[in-house]
């Protein structure tokens, strides 16, 4: 199952993780400002998209968790 | 008026979530009584100024008041398990060279040749002898005299004036502990009543399965007390809130010691919803806090995250423990329990594992060292502690994926504590009572201050500590 995360506080922000390592943000599509997302490095550091903030920790956490697991998937490749 | 206008400053104000002690009335099994022991006395609300933070001063009474006199971890006893084995443990401008000797006694030294000057021993490891590199002056490995090199040009160099400089050395939990101050009460009466916390789950019967050391660019005290209080939950790790008690947590402040208690499968009073008992688990397991309903089905209907996890516990530990893992309550296996031992020792308790150290890197106050064991219980005979890892000030502790879950949360951890550093310089510009800690939830860190400041024999604000000094 892809790592995905409603933030525990802001909950209509989704945070998953693309192939590269950006944290993807997406905003719910509950509001008139429609469907929104932005991409974001493993500091919230915005790189592209709409939306244009997220929280840093949060980036830091999904970008740890993919980075780790990345390290097992190649890890297991070697054995 | 909101919150933030008015809020009168009583002791004993506390979360509005759920506390420990009600969680405990809920535990599926018998509560060790020091589980109900509750030790919060009120520490003060003052401010406290930051030039022990940042100023070169606080450090050097640090190397007058403190380091010279107090109790420290040096290593573990593992670690130096045969006759011969030494170990380097380094404090600011002190070295110290502590030694298993032949009759198998741990004692411990000042790391220097008392020829020239030149460090005995540069690493651990074992020898049959210590021989300085330099010239050759050689000592027992009881710390007497053993050979001299043109022994007559040094007609005032005796055996019995000669032996290598002793420091105390004493032991707990399998920890060699060492002491600079030949006048300090024993390693035992410092710890005080330490070992009910931790009887249950003996520290001695554990190995080091992962050792890392990692370099900070933060003063040693900013760099622990990012360890010491559960406060910073709901910003630097939000996304365990839904599993995680935050501010629920209980901090209790003993003698020479303090102690934190963070839940598991509590929710955060802070959310605006309720976590399903299935997304708690989800939330522990770190498979996703899952968007839609995905973690139903993780876990079995009809009973709680913290009953079912607990068991999960027991499960795990049974084969190393036997049946003593039945009577581990569900606490025991489902929360957090930091304690921390003045001036720089953090075991946790139970079966937590973790345990760190801080201290200065080297003789600089704007560095530090952080170092983090994981303490693993073991059956047969003992497995060899893991080497240490050292990870650079450039690196992270992603680069310690040995660390498992704990590598992410320092990883989160380790975006703070440089800015910490760096913003206290300016805080001490535009705010001179310095720091605002809380009331309860910095009771371990207000615990630590005031027993700092009795060490180093200065006051509580900044026109005090320059009357101190
Ligand atoms: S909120 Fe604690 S340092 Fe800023
Ligand atoms: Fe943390």
């Amino acid at each position: 199952m892809a790592h995905t995360i409603r933030h525990p506080l802001t909950r209509n922000r989704v945070y998953s993780v693309e192939n590269d390592g950006r944290v993807r943000v997406q905003a719910d599509n509950t509001d008139e400002t429609g469907d929104r997302w932005g991409h974001f490095d493993n500091s919230g550091r915005w790189l592209g998209g709409e939306l244009l903030h997220a929280d840093p920790q949060m980036c830091r956490h999904m970008f740890a968790h993919w980075q780790l697991t990345q390290a097992d998937v190649k890890g297991g490749a070697d054995d | 008026m909101t919150e933030l206008d008015d809020l009168d400053e009583t002791a004993g104000l506390r979360s509005r979530g759920i506390s420990y002690q009600a969680v405990l009335d809920t535990d599926t099994h018998e509560v060790p009584p020091v589980l109900r022991l509750q030790s919060d006395r009120y520490l003060g609300s003052h401010d406290v100024a930051v030039d022990r933070y940042i100023s070169r001063e606080y450090h050097e009474l640090e190397k007058q008041r403190l380091w010279p006199v107090v109790w420290q971890l040096a290593c573990r006893e593992e670690e130096i398990p045969n006759p011969g084995d030494t170990y380097v443990y380094d404090i600011v401008d002190t070295s110290i060279l502590v030694v298993r000797t032949e009759d198998g006694t741990i004692r411990a030294y000042y790391n220097v040749c008392l020829h020239q000057g030149r460090t005995l021993r540069d690493e651990g490891g074992n020898a049959a002898e210590l021989r300085c590199p330099y010239h050759g002056f050689c000592w027992h490995l009881d710390g007497s005299l053993k050979r001299v090199p043109s022994r007559w040009d040094y007609p005032t160099v005796r055996r019995d004036n000669f032996s290598l400089k002793e420091v105390r050395a004493e032991t707990w939990g399998g920890f060699v502990f060492i002491n600079m101050d030949n006048e300090a009460q024993s390693l035992a009466s410092f710890l005080g009543d330490i070992d009910q916390h931790f009887e249950r789950y003996p520290l001695t019967d554990r190995y080091i399965a992962v050792h890392t050391v990692k370099y900070l660019r933060a003063n040693w005290k900013v760099a622990q007390e990012a360890f010491m209080e559960g406060y910073h939950t709901i910003a630097t790790h939000p996304q365990i809130l839904p599993a995680t008690g935050d501010e629920t947590g209980q901090y209790d402040a003993f003698e020479n010691y303090s102690r934190a208690i963070n839940m598991t499968g509590v929710a955060s009073p802070n959310l605006r919803w309720t976590p399903t008992e299935s997304e708690m688990a989800a939330v522990s397991f770190n498979s996703g806090n899952p968007v839609e309903s995905t973690a139903d089905g993780l876990m079995p209907g009809g009973t709680t995250f913290r009953v079912w996890g607990a068991q999960m516990g027991r499960d795990a530990l049974r084969p190393v423990l036997g049946d003593a893992a039945d009577e581990l309550c569900d606490s025991e296996l489902m929360d957090s329990f930091f304690y921390t031992v003045f001036p720089n020792f953090h075991p946790w308790g139970a079966y937590n594992r973790i345990c760190y150290r801080f201290r200065p890197y080297g003789d600089n106050h704007e560095q530090s060292i952080m170092e983090t064991y994981i303490l693993e219980p073991f059956t047969g005979e003992r497995p060899p502690p893991a080497k240490p890892h050292v990870i650079g000030f450039d690196q992270t502790h992603l680069d310690a994926p040995e660390l498992g879950i704990l590598a992410e949360i320092f990883y989160q951890d380790e975006l703070n504590i440089p800015n910490v550093q760096k913003g206290l310089h300016t805080l001490a510009k535009v705010k001179p009572s310095g720091v605002t800690y809380g009331v309860y939830q910095y009771n371990k860190i207000r615990h630590f201050h005031n027993l700092y400041e009795e060490y180093l024999g200065v006051g509580k604000d900044a026109a005090e500590q320059e009357e101190g000094r």
